[in-house]
């Protein structure tokens, strides 16, 4: 089940791709301050919509929600690298570069989250594969 | 050029850095109180930058850009986030990052769809080996299960 929400969060990223570069190409509008308002406008949402079940009096240590506010911060502040390097460096570079992240994640997981989860050899083949799939999918995107 | 491939390098450990992040907060919070704090620290983070280095292209802002803010989120953050949130929770860092990585894959055959892209040699064969290492990760699950 988790495999199959992971995908479709996929396929949303994918769609999300194309109205940001959609975004960028019809609107003058600098991709940073896009992302902040996409970021403002997306916590706005998430509260109209799941009100109800957003809960910050559970038993939950407090050193969880420090947990999700650090994940937080690192994916807005790698956001805003992402779109430095892009500013500075052919996009033909910098995403193929980007789409290690799994290889990246992999590495931490097996450091810090030994108790939790088992990276076994066939998990790093198959990501592996996936990195070296997507990144000759950009390469011939790159290409059209 | 260097400073931007370090930089590249940087942002991409800082994405999986937020997976890792992720994982260890959702052991306790439900995925849609998860979103809304990540959502909130990074809008702050990302705003708090805009403000005070872009002010001039923030006033220069037209509402059809602050549609496409709209829409964007929409797809991105109730949708997508949420049910990335909730495969890290259920499936592991480990295993729901690499499904999630094939979003180019997805963004190309849209963009075939939508926007009548052809395909070449190399996104063939580049989709072919994403499935093929979806699989070995797909397979690895059920011979655990087994």
């Amino acid at each position: 089940m988790g495999y199959g929400f992971a995908l479709t969060a996929s396929a949303f990223y994918g769609g999300s791709t194309v109205i940001a570069k959609t975004a960028l190409e019809q609107s003058d509008i600098s991709a940073i301050v896009f992302t902040a308002f996409s970021l403002l406008f997306g916590a706005a949402i998430v509260y109209l919509i799941f009100h109800r079940s957003i809960d910050f009096t559970v038993a939950a240590p407090k050193r969880h929600f420090g947990f999700m506010m650090a994940a937080g911060v690192s994916s807005a502040t790698a956001v805003t690298l992402l779109i430095f390097a892009v500013s500075r460096a052919p996009v033909s570079v910098v995403t193929p570069i980007m789409s290690l992240n799994p290889l990246f994640t992999l590495v931490l997981a097996h450091l810090f989250l030994r108790r939790l989860e088992l990276v076994t050899p066939r998990v790093l083949l198959g990501t592996t594969f996936a990195v070296v799939g997507v990144v000759l999918v950009i390469l011939g995107g790159s290409q059209l | 050029m260097i400073l931007a491939v370090l930089v590249a390098f940087v942002a991409t450990f800082g994405f999986a850095a937020s997976a890792i992040f992720t994982r260890l907060g959702l052991q306790r919070i439900s995925p849609t109180t998860g979103v809304f704090v990540s959502l909130c620290t990074g809008a702050l983070v990302v705003l708090v930058l805009v403000f005070t280095t872009q002010t001039a292209n923030v006033r220069s802002l037209t509402p059809i850009a602050f549609l496409w803010c709209l829409i964007f989120a929409i797809v991105t953050f109730p949708l997508a986030r949420l049910l990335s949130y909730t495969a890290i929770q259920l499936a592991g860092a480990s295993r729901s990052t690499p499904m999630l990585a094939v979003s180019p894959v997805f963004a190309t055959v849209i963009a075939m769809i939508a926007l009548g892209e052809r395909p070449n040699l190399l996104i063939g064969l580049g989709i072919l080996v994403t499935v093929l290492g979806m699989g070995l990760i797909l397979s690895e699950r059920r011979s655990n299960a087994s």
